[in-house]
């Protein structure tokens, strides 16, 4: 079982410059999980190369009407997502708070690290973009 | 930092290899998880691995014939073994012309005063229309310029070759600017025998355009002047005509026209068009001009059959490169060895023959020395043409085989087998009717003989079609086949002459005077048995003694009376059967074969030489026999099978 490594260290996905440094952005520890976390949230069907089975399958609900249906059906593909492929996370809650009028959808994931008594947080908002 | 392994070139391999590398290192940790960022960019790259991987592999393998699998690829390798693809070949029919002067419609002259003795002539590219079996109307074409011979007083050409297909023309004009310019004629149903080539100076000036241009087989016999041209398949299955550089071949200059025309040909479509050709009905019709009309007539072979097209073929498939480009090569376009003439043959007939086979005089029996024997069995039909085998051995091989061998084309040895085949099957196992099952063992009949006999080496294993058949149903409990061997005569009537019939296998001879297995199909002969002076003719059959010999009889009330007891003999330990001065006046249902069968002694058939065995699919006798299990069976059943 992978344990939290303090030390593990992990590219900013948009590779964004570090001001100080010069050089690409990079996350630690707990801020590396939160991006993985986000990551695998988003990632799409096919988007791994021959691996179409890792993904978390929001984007597939992409055209479908917003009702308690899908919003448990978004909740059961996150938490399925984490539990497969982030196994430095353990005890993981995720809460749906939807907005019919905005069109919007908040998942907050509630989560803990392995070796780590503590709780942290993500959320992801699920919304138009235009 | 570990090694870098590049022995597989998989996407998870090379990603496994790319974390292994990672390992090494202490400043990224994250690669093992498949949300991090790390992990995305090892996909990116292990993808990128693979996919150059994976095209260099396609790329090394478009570069051998054995692998490649893209046509360009493979028709530019064999162009390395100096092995140039088939292209469509047109079917050919041998016809004679008569032209008939008709007369003029204002003057009442007769057109006939215009038409004057050897000067008339059939100039290339007319047309004439055949429909072939499905109704379809396939158009022919004379490629050479044919003239008209006075006999009898009438307009004649014998034996002139139509070539199916319509004439097409193509044009380039040259610009030697351009370095690029291929002169390639978009169409890939070319018949690239048929090409004609000519080149003008300009588009006006027409100089040059009387110059006769041929394809070039060899360019040792070549030099600057000579007016040759080159084939070679090109991009998508079209083909390139190309000119030499004024060393090897004369060179095309800046501004000349060239004109380029081509029999455009449906291949396999155009053979067996014309032998339902009848002076009642003609197969080929032409249009009629102001002075003359044409009845055209198909040549008829020695049996007075007419002959159909044949030479038809498509364009050579990718596999058939990739396997005789190298034979090919081995031969040399020379037919010295048993190979070389089977890579020549298959060049030109891969498509249309079942197989070939090919042995020396020597091996013959009885051994003719000088000659080599060619046998040829063509798809869906038992022989070749008269006019194919000849064309065969003149034009593919004489002029490539050694000087003092002549090579004879010789009809396959076919032998029929017809099974008689009983089932015994459980009705509760089966939904399927008794005439259903009876269909599909009929089917799977025929389709034993098309994947296992119909070839040259191939023989026929009871066991093996026992349980082919077997395995149709589940509510087969077994199956019982017996044979008949059956060979067809085509006899001389009216002659006689002997005849040798070899089935080459053991037949059923348990012991001396057994009944008859021998049996035919009925002709016409003389009643020898009559007193009157002349003889009636009467229809008679073949049987034997049971002592080697052959009888002719007649049936009177179902009884045979014999008319002759010893017209041959039958030899049962290998299978000879000869008759002697056999004079047979024809057959009762108008066609022109005798059918003689016999009874083998084992269910195994082998054959020998050119020898094929075929299914006759005309004469599969199937009995279905219904029975129940045999837990089933009491003490009080006498016999087996039980019915249901």
């Amino acid at each position: 079982m992978p344990e939290f490594n303090e030390n593990a260290a992990d590219l900013d996905i948009n590779f964004a410059r570090n001001l100080f440094t010069n050089d690409v952005t990079t996350f630690n520890g707990e801020a590396a999980i939160r991006r993985a976390l986000k990551n695998l949230m988003l990632l799409k069907s096919n988007e791994k190369p021959f691996h179409p089975e890792i993904n978390s399958g929001i984007a597939d609900l992409l055209f479908e009407n917003t009702s308690p249906i899908i919003v448990q059906e978004i909740k059961r593909r996150v938490e399925k997502v984490i539990k497969l492929y982030e196994p430095r996370v353990n005890k993981t809650i995720v809460k749906m708070q939807y907005n019919i009028d905005r069109n919007q959808v908040n998942i907050t994931v509630l989560y803990t690290i392995r070796n780590i008594k503590k709780v942290f947080d993500t959320t992801l908002t699920l919304q138009r973009t235009r | 930092m570990s090694d870098t392994k590049i022995n597989n070139l998989d996407f998870d391999s090379i990603k496994t290899s790319l974390k292994d590398y990672l390992r090494g290192q202490e400043q990224f940790k994250d690669y093992d998880y498949e949300g991090s960022t790390m992990n995305i960019l090892l996909d990116l790259l292990a993808y990128n691995t693979h996919y150059q991987g994976f095209y260099a592999n396609m790329v090394a393998n478009e570069a051998f014939l054995d692998s490649a699998v893209v046509r360009n690829s493979v028709v530019s390798l064999a162009k390395h073994l100096n092995y140039r693809p088939r292209s469509k070949k047109a079917a050919k029919a041998i016809v004679n012309i008569e032209l008939i002067p008709i007369t003029s419609a204002r003057g009442g002259v007769p057109a006939s005063a215009t038409v004057s003795a050897n000067k008339e002539f059939l100039p290339p590219g007319k047309t004439f229309s055949a429909r072939d079996g499905l109704g379809r109307t396939v158009n022919f074409v004379n490629l050479e310029n044919y003239r008209f011979s006075v006999v009898g007083g009438r307009f004649i050409i014998s034996n002139a070759t139509l070539y199916e297909g319509t004439l097409q023309t193509s044009s380039f004009v040259v610009n030697t600017k351009d370095v690029n310019q291929k002169f390639i004629i978009d169409d890939t149903d070319i018949d690239i025998d048929s090409l004609v080539v000519k080149v003008q100076r300009s588009v006006r000036d027409t100089s040059g355009i009387e110059d006769v241009w041929y394809r070039a087989l060899d360019i040792n016999k070549l030099d600057g002047n000579s007016l040759a041209f080159f084939v070679q398949e090109s991009e998508g299955g079209n083909w390139e005509v190309y000119f030499g550089d004024g060393i090897v071949g004369r060179s095309v200059e800046n501004g000349n026209l060239i004109s380029i025309i081509y029999l455009r040909t449906n291949g396999t479509l155009g053979n067996g068009i014309g032998n339902t050709d009848s002076e009642q009905n003609r197969t080929f019709t032409t249009t009629t001009t102001q002075t003359s009309q044409y009845i055209v007539s198909v040549v008829r072979d020695e049996n007075g059959k007419p002959s159909s097209s044949f030479g038809g073929a498509d364009s050579e498939s990718i596999n058939s490169i990739k396997y005789y480009a190298p034979k090919n090569y081995q031969a040399q376009d020379r037919a010295v060895t048993s190979t070389d003439y089977l890579a020549l043959l298959a060049k030109e007939y891969s498509l249309r023959s079942e197989s070939f086979l090919v042995w020396g005089g020597e091996e013959n029996d009885p051994p003719q020395y000088g000659k080599v024997f060619i046998s040829i069995k063509p798809k869906n039909s038992s022989k070749l043409s008269i006019t194919e085998k000849q064309s065969i051995s003149k034009s593919i091989l004489s002029p490539l085989n050694v000087l003092t061998v002549t090579p004879e084309v010789v009809d396959p040895d076919v032998t029929y087998i017809n099974p008689s085949i009983t089932i015994y099957y459980d009705p509760r196992q089966t939904t399927s009717s008794a005439d259903s099952l009876s269909q599909g063992v009929r089917e799977r009949t025929i389709l034993f003989g098309d994947n296992n006999l119909d070839q040259f080496g191939k023989n026929f294993r009871l066991s093996k079609f026992n349980s082919y058949v077997d395995g149709l149903d589940p509510s087969f409990n077994s199956s019982d086949t017996t044979l008949l061997l059956e060979k067809r005569i085509e006899p001389r009537f009216g002659q006689a002459l002997p005849y040798t019939i070899k089935y080459d296998n053991k037949l059923f001879h348990p012991v001396d005077g057994y009944p008859p297995i021998v049996s035919s199909s009925a002709f016409f002969h003389t009643d020898l048995t009559a007193t009157t002076l002349i003889k009636p003719t009467v229809v008679a059959y073949l049987d034997d003694d049971g002592y080697g010999n052959i009888r002719i009889y007649k049936l009177i009330g179902g009884d045979r009376v014999y008319l002759k007891r010893k017209a041959g003999t039958i030899n049962y330990e290998t299978g000879l059967l000869e008759i002697k001065s056999f004079i047979p006046l024809g057959i009762p249902d108008g066609t022109i074969e005798i059918n003689i069968s016999v009874k083998p002694d084992r269910g195994d058939i082998f054959v020998r030489r050119n020898q094929v065995l075929v299914i006759n699919s005309d004469k599969i006798d199937i009995t279905m026999v219904q029975e129940r299990s045999i837990i089933d069976r009491k003490a009080s059943d006498t016999g087996f099978p039980f019915l249901a």
